[in-house]
């Protein structure tokens, strides 16, 4: 017997699994300091990013973390990303095209160049979910889905657009001369998201990008707060657990092909609906246990498929406060805090003006002059302008 | 990390482009921009995909800019501003300059910046559009989720509907029609909504032979082939002016037209 398990494979992957995996390095939350703006490594380095608050793992040549791993690289100070022009560096964190694409497959470190050691080519009439699409040599992508008009969508980490994120508008014409390739032994289902293994909301706002189509379960037929309304498709359940009473905004966006409906519940049953809506809901929760339920309307057919989930939640003290009716944000931030703002949603920082020469407009660089409102100090901030050009050799910027 | 691998000394795309030259299309015009030394782009090279410029906006008034990636700003008619991170630009329908970085939206009117805090209920990544003088957070979807109201000379928070769905029957009328539930091509490949119009691909998967801009009354060709050229390369005014970004080798070229 135990003979029998050291010969046997691990456990293969499913499609879904593989596509939660790639969407945690899309939707993975993290925060660049000053520390991750170098790299102990290499003098020549500087990342791109400022520090500030960003979505999505930073691509990095030659990176091949897992996303605890790049966390703690973070927090050691390891560079934030990197490009192919400066080499391999064992001190910068992320992850480029086949590293993520190892990664989210679970299989081992795989160029584009191998991947055909453990894939298989296939027909494009042939690809399905969580299929890859690869140049050997060049890059590769992790298919999703076809939205309307026929354009393909995919998960990738581009150097391009300097992290991993969802594709959606690169078009056929950005997979021109790839071949699309199937992880050999990936299994199809094996969704989480049911009433067992539902998906945990963790921190608000939340946003999630998933498909109903390949959803594990199919219980739920018709709701408490719609009974008449067939909802006998599959379904997606989240979960959290609201630490007092409160306010939860849930919106669910889909395709004209696809009619996905939300339904907020206490439990993950039938009867026990708070409200549902085919796009949004906005209703007071109790403290406790909250179920959001995706699931899919049936019509004249089934109309499972894509779906972007996002949701905000305001516990109860807070919503009492702030009167503000459906509105989620407080008004006007006019910029006073300067750059960087409250540090926590700033994505990277307020943009500074470059030119201020009114005369000057078209293509032109003048002299860096501070925003009015802002704090900063003119030396300050002409002394961060000129860091900024100085440290891009690759590309001449002809400023004073 | 990987210790060896041999594309690592594939080095450094060289900055210099190797396009195909195109011919402007019938009753577009074209202006240089930039030239390569003004504006950061690395053709595709070992990231595959170009790296730089990563967004193209046009406003009224014949204002535009670009997100000059590689060296970090927003460069364009009103100047250029230094903007590390960028998800999505626009322009308000005054022409401000409008920028969504992270969960932040800016509005620069050449003179002074404001912000507001992006509603929470708008998917982190979206990209950023002005629709009826509202900016939206553009999911991957392709439907609109608030942020603001950009008609009024400044920011202003929002009320009413938490997502604007996006008009199918404007991919549809490009070509592409539905048959038992799936896409099928007829005469075209793919085809993604831009404003009023349509981004035509043709050929097939794998082989894509050509793209468009396809209006209800009008069409123009676009640049293929050859590195990368994302969406995110063309745009609309929202008023019936389009452009494009066309990389030639005396720089990037910004073709527009008008319907």
């Amino acid at each position: 017997m135990i003979g029998l398990l050291l010969v046997l494979p691990a456990a293969a992957i499913t499609r879904e699994e593989a596509l939660d995996n790639a969407a945690a390095y899309a939707m993975h939350e993290w925060t660049a300091s000053s520390a991750n703006r170098y790299a102990e490594c290499s003098a020549d380095y500087e990342s791109d990013y400022d520090p500030g608050t960003y979505t999505g793992l930073p691509y990095d040549w030659g990176g091949y973390v897992t996303l605890a791993e790049f966390d703690a690289g973070l927090a050691a100070g390891d560079g934030a990303g990197s490009h192919s022009w400066h080499g391999i560096l064992e001190c910068t964190v992320g992850v480029d095209c086949s590293g993520f694409l190892s990664k989210v497959w679970d299989v081992g470190h795989y160029s584009t160049s191998s991947f055909h050691e453990t894939t298989h080519d296939i027909d494009w009439d042939d690809i399905q979910r969580a299929d890859a699409v690869n140049d050997p040599g060049s890059h590769v992508v992790m298919y999703t889905h076809l939205s309307e008009g026929g354009w393909p969508v995919y998960y990738e980490a581009s150097g391009g657009a300097n992290k991993v994120h969802f594709n959606s508008d690169g078009g056929w014409s950005y997979l021109s001369g790839y071949q699309p390739i199937r992880l050999d032994g990936i299994e199809d289902g094996g969704s989480s998201g049911t009433p067992s293994a539902p998906i945990e909301i963790e921190a608000f706002p939340y946003s999630d990008v998933r498909w109903t189509a390949g959803a594990a379960t199919d219980d739920i037929d018709s709701y408490s707060c719609a009974p008449d309304t067939d909802e006998s498709g599959p379904e997606v359940y989240y979960r959290f657990s609201a630490p007092t009473g409160g306010r939860l905004q849930v919106v669910v966006s889909d395709t004209s092909e696809v009619d996905v409906d939300v339904h907020v519940l206490t439990a993950p049953r039938s009867d026990a609906c708070l409200d549902r809506d085919d796009v949004s809901v906005d209703v007071v929760v109790p403290a406790g246990e909250v179920w959001v339920v995706i699931d899919s309307y049936v019509g004249s057919r089934e109309f499972p498929g894509p779906f972007v989930l996002t949701a905000d939640f305001t516990p109860e003290e807070e919503a009492e406060e702030v009167d503000t009716g459906p509105a989620e944000d407080t008004g006007p931030d006019t910029d006073d805090e300067g750059a960087g703002g409250d540090g926590r949603d700033q994505g990277g920082g307020a943009p500074r003006a470059e030119v201020r020469d009114a005369g000057e407009k078209r293509g032109g660089c003048g002299c860096a002059t501070p925003l009015p409102g802002s704090p900063l100090p003119f030396v300050l901030l002409a002394g961060l302008l000129a860091a900024g050009w100085r440290r891009r050799a690759h590309g001449t910027v002809d400023c004073p | 990390m990987l210790l060896f691998a041999p594309w690592l000394f594939a080095g450094e795309p060289a900055p210099s482009a190797s396009f195909e030259p195109l011919q402007p299309a019938p009753g577009s015009s074209s202006e240089l921009v930039l030239g390569w030394d003004r504006v950061g782009h690395h053709p595709g090279g070992p990231e595959s995909a170009a790296f730089g410029p990563g967004w193209l906006a046009i406003g009224p008034g014949g204002a535009w800019a670009v997100w000059d990636v590689v060296n970090l700003r927003v460069v364009g008619s009103f100047g250029s501003v230094v903007a590390p991170s960028v998800d999505g630009i626009a322009f308000a329908p005054d022409g401000d300059l409008l920028l969504l970085q992270g969960r932040t939206l800016w509005r620069w009117d050449g003179d002074r910046a404001e912000s507001i805090r992006v509603p929470g209920l708008v998917p982190p990544g979206s990209g950023l559009e002005v629709w009826g003088g509202v900016a939206m957070g553009v999911d991957v979807l392709g439907n609109g989720h608030p942020i603001a109201m950009v008609d009024a000379g400044a920011l202003g928070a929002v009320s009413g509907p938490s997502l604007v769905e996006a008009d199918p029957s404007v991919v549809l009328r490009s070509g592409v029609v539905w048959i038992d539930e799936e896409p099928v091509a007829r005469g075209a490949l793919a085809a993604r909504r831009i404003g009023e119009c349509a981004l035509v691909e043709y050929g097939q998967r794998g082989a894509v032979s050509g793209r468009a801009l396809v209006c209800a009354d009008a069409r123009w060709e676009l640049p293929t082939g050859g590195a990368y050229r994302p969406t995110g390369w063309i745009a609309a005014d929202g008023a019936g002016g389009y452009a494009w970004l066309d990389p030639r080798a005396d720089g990037l070229h910004l073709v527009r037209v008008s319907r």
